[in-house]
């Protein structure tokens, strides 16, 4: 008797039936896991750079020079001037390969505060120029959320972000907002550190850093510990 | 098993049309999963859109949606953080359902400390019997939802990759650390609860 027969047939109408459902991720989690893919691979391109090269001194005068001038490269464009250690707001290539919405080219925010390949470098200076932007917002966006939240915390009618909980003591991955979309979903790794009305922190890596919706754009701000609340 | 391969290769072909994209279809898993490693971010899109339904929906049967997307995450979370480790055996899918019933396992486990419910109430709809020619189709695939939801944990996991993938039923039972003997077992209770369930639609 066949593994299928001893296990029992599932009727051919209820195999179609399921099939049908089809029920795909949403673009958040599809944002979501492109991305940490992507920083994936960048963290791995550094970390096998540098051990190989230290590793083989006998390489030879040339590869030393070409390590000295990478570094001397890598050092200059990851200059740590505060944009530089900005995460950098960039947009993720679609699955399907259509265009992004608007709101979607601001929502798309990595961590990546080691410097980039000089290749992105343009790119990245463009995005500092809109972040620097942005920043200015943010102070004041952050001034007028803030005193309308507290004017407004029973009735939460003013509330650019509010956390969505998994369950009683454990919070949620996603942050919604009804003005920025899709939704940010933080990475899996990501520990809550507080959640607002109006922002919200967590810590990746030792890192704590803090999202809020202003002017229907996601914010991501890296946070000194001494700060966080 | 014909019938899943065809519907990977078509969600493949389905995500971009240029020639890469047709290249792609072809390529396996396997070579999809060396090629990221080396860093190629286009191979891991492929690879994502090929599996990405079957993992959502595995978790979507099982849990609230807020919990069957953060574990749809966390799995691939861990496929990337082990991506480098993965070792081409021609069983891509087995490796990342057996990273999905780790997280689907853990999830549980947190569920019953915390005493939540494993589905959410709303999405459990009970069409009025017999009055299936009135009742349309999304009413009753809702209705095999509902059936599916029902069955004990072990049984539906097992149903599951079974409809989702193409995995053989050592595979599954491997994945799901039971014996050959113990798949079979949870698939015929799960049939047959299954069939009793949405008999009056028949």
């Amino acid at each position: 008797m066949s593994d299928d027969k001893q296990a029992g047939q599932t009727p051919p109408w209820i195999v179609d039936l399921y099939a049908e459902g089809n029920e795909q991720p949403p673009e958040s989690l599809d944002a979501a896991v492109l991305r940490e893919a992507q920083a994936s691979i960048e963290q791995g391109k550094e970390i096998n750079l540098q051990p190989s090269m230290l590793r083989k001194p006998w390489v030879g005068g040339l590869a030393s020079a070409a390590v000295v001038l990478l570094t001397v490269t890598v050092m200059f464009v990851g200059s740590p001037d505060p944009d530089s250690l900005m995460p950098r707001v960039e947009t993720l290539p679609s699955l399907n390969q259509a265009p992004l919405l608007e709101d979607e080219a601001a929502v798309q925010v990595t961590h990546e505060p080691m410097p980039v390949p000089q290749s992105q470098l343009m790119r990245r200076q463009q995005m500092s120029a809109e972040v620097q932007v942005e920043e200015k917002d943010d102070a004041a966006g952050r001034a007028f959320a803030k005193s309308s939240a507290q004017e407004n915390i029973a009735t939460a009618s003013v509330e650019p972000a509010r956390m969505r909980l998994a369950s009683a003591d454990e919070a949620a991955l996603l942050i919604k907002s009804p003005t920025c979309k899709p939704d940010y979903r933080l990475p899996a790794a990501a520990k809550i550190e507080r959640v607002g009305l109006v922002d919200t922190t967590y810590r990746l890596d030792g890192q704590v850093w803090r999202v809020a919706c202003i002017a229907g754009a996601w914010q991501l701000q890296e946070e000194d510990d001494a700060s966080s609340e | 098993m014909t019938q899943g391969l065809e519907s990977h290769e078509a969600q493949a072909a389905s995500v971009d049309a240029t020639p890469a994209a047709v290249l792609s279809a072809s390529v396996s898993d396997d070579q999809l999963m060396a090629r990221y490693v080396a860093g190629d971010m286009r191979a891991f899109e492929t690879l994502y859109a090929r599996h990405k339904g079957a993992l959502y929906r595995f978790f979507l049967r099982q849990l609230p949606q807020a919990q069957a997307q953060d574990t749809y995450q966390e799995t691939w979370s861990k496929l990337i953080a082990s991506a480098d480790k993965y070792q081409a055996k021609g069983l891509f899918q087995a490796y990342l359902f057996k990273l999905a019933h780790n997280v689907l396992t853990d999830q549980h486990r947190k569920n019953m400390r915390h005493q939540s419910v494993e589905v959410d109430p709303e999405t459990l709809v009970d069409p009025t019997p017999g009055l299936t020619e009135q009742i349309s189709r999304d009413e009753i695939r809702q209705s095999l939802h509902n059936e599916i939801a029902k069955l004990p944990v072990n049984q539906r996991t097992v149903w599951l990759i079974k409809q989702e993938t193409p995995l053989s039923l050592a595979d599954i039972a491997t994945l799901t650390n039971t014996t050959l003997e113990g798949v079979k077992s949870r698939l015929r209770y799960a049939n047959e609860k299954l069939k009793a369930g949405m008999q009056r639609y028949v």
